[in-house]
């Protein structure tokens, strides 16, 4: 369900981290998240995540349909992280978020079909978040995060820090390679 | 905590022992203590955070942080609410914190855990921003307001 340009940036960090180094220390996981869009509502989606080192590509997305109505949201995260001291299973992460919200109004029937209509809207902003990660068995990891996404609300986002957020609630699992 | 909820959030009661638990836990700390005052926009979970009042004058928009030298830290404000954790602190000047409190929000008061990213700055005067969130429970649902804040930070040693 993930559009075309989506598709695109997934490949390209998914590439990009691959071929930036040696192979060894890859870890490539997946999971379920839930995101919150500043109305205390939780709204189920997914995430598959690649690391290589201190440095982690995500990509979480979500999606609703209610009647004729689509709404899918991506977000492209690329973070670094570091460790807290004196506490090894917990990091804090820091980098941006790429964030696509793609709306789409399609009609079945023939008579409104000129009606239906999709727009995409994008931002760039800060992401900030917690991860805790354990390993459980051999090369398998799991891992829990409670991320931020703070994008600026127009011109006063950055002359009056208004924003809008994303917050992510994640678990999941991977292999360490 | 289930004794706390129990007293229901505007009795009396309530407000008792949380201050009383709020002095205990002051007086076991070192006195010696840094004191950050910022102000900005917050998101107490109706939707989007707010440009901040011009001049700001609105209550909600302020936090106290008082700073301990074990890196102990107090937060109060209206949001995202009242907490208790430590900082850690980074080379150049950031940090990261984290604990836990009464969250605030649009929807309710319910216990919580909040985290915190910043940065202090000195020159001639000590420069703060900071990004809080917190996680709250309440009957039913959470609740995650949060707020980004600037201003300064007194007594800093």
């Amino acid at each position: 369900m993930l559009n075309l340009k989506s598709a695109r940036w997934c490949c390209l960090s998914f590439l990009f981290f691959l071929f930036s180094g040696p192979v060894s220390g890859l870890e490539t996981g997946a999971g379920l998240i839930s995101m919150e869009e500043g109305d205390n509502r939780l709204r189920p989606g997914v995430l598959a995540s690649i690391s290589h080192g201190t440095w982690d590509g995500r990509v979480y997305y979500c999606a609703r349909s209610y009647g004729p109505v689509l709404e899918q949201l991506t977000l492209l995260a690329l973070t670094g992280s570091f460790s807290l001291p004196s506490v090894s299973w917990l990091s804090a992460r820091y980098g941006l978020g790429l964030l696509e919200e793609h709306t789409s109004i399609h009609y079945s029937n023939t008579m409104d079909q000129g009606k239906s209509r999709a727009e995409s809207r994008y931002n760039l902003g800060v992401a900030l978040g917690l991860r805790a990660s354990f390993i459980i068995s051999g090369d398998v990891y799991v891992e829990g995060g409670w991320d931020s996404y703070l994008f600026p609300a127009g011109l006063s986002g950055g002359l009056f820090l208004a924003t809008g957020r994303k917050e992510v609630i994640y678990l999941g699992s991977g292999i360490r390679w | 905590m289930v004794v706390i909820i129990g007293f229901g959030r505007q009795s009396v009661c309530f407000r008792f022992v949380c201050a009383l638990l709020f002095s205990f836990l002051i007086m076991t700390e070192t006195v010696r203590a840094e004191l950050t005052v910022h102000v900005g926009p917050v998101s107490p979970g109706g939707g989007g955070s707010n440009p901040i009042s011009l001049p700001p004058i609105n209550l909600q928009e302020y936090e106290l942080v008082w700073l301990t030298d074990q890196h102990r830290e107090w937060s109060v404000s209206l949001v995202p609410g009242l907490f208790y954790g430590h900082r850690y602190v980074m080379k150049q000047g950031g940090y990261v914190s984290m604990g836990a409190g009464l969250a605030v929000s649009f929807h309710g008061v319910g216990p919580g855990v909040y985290a915190a990213f910043g940065y202090t700055g000195c020159s001639w005067f000590c420069f703060n921003i900071e990004y809080k969130k917190a996680l709250g429970v309440l009957p039913g649902m959470l609740i995650q307001p949060y707020a980004i804040r600037m201003g300064v930070v007194l007594f800093r040693n």
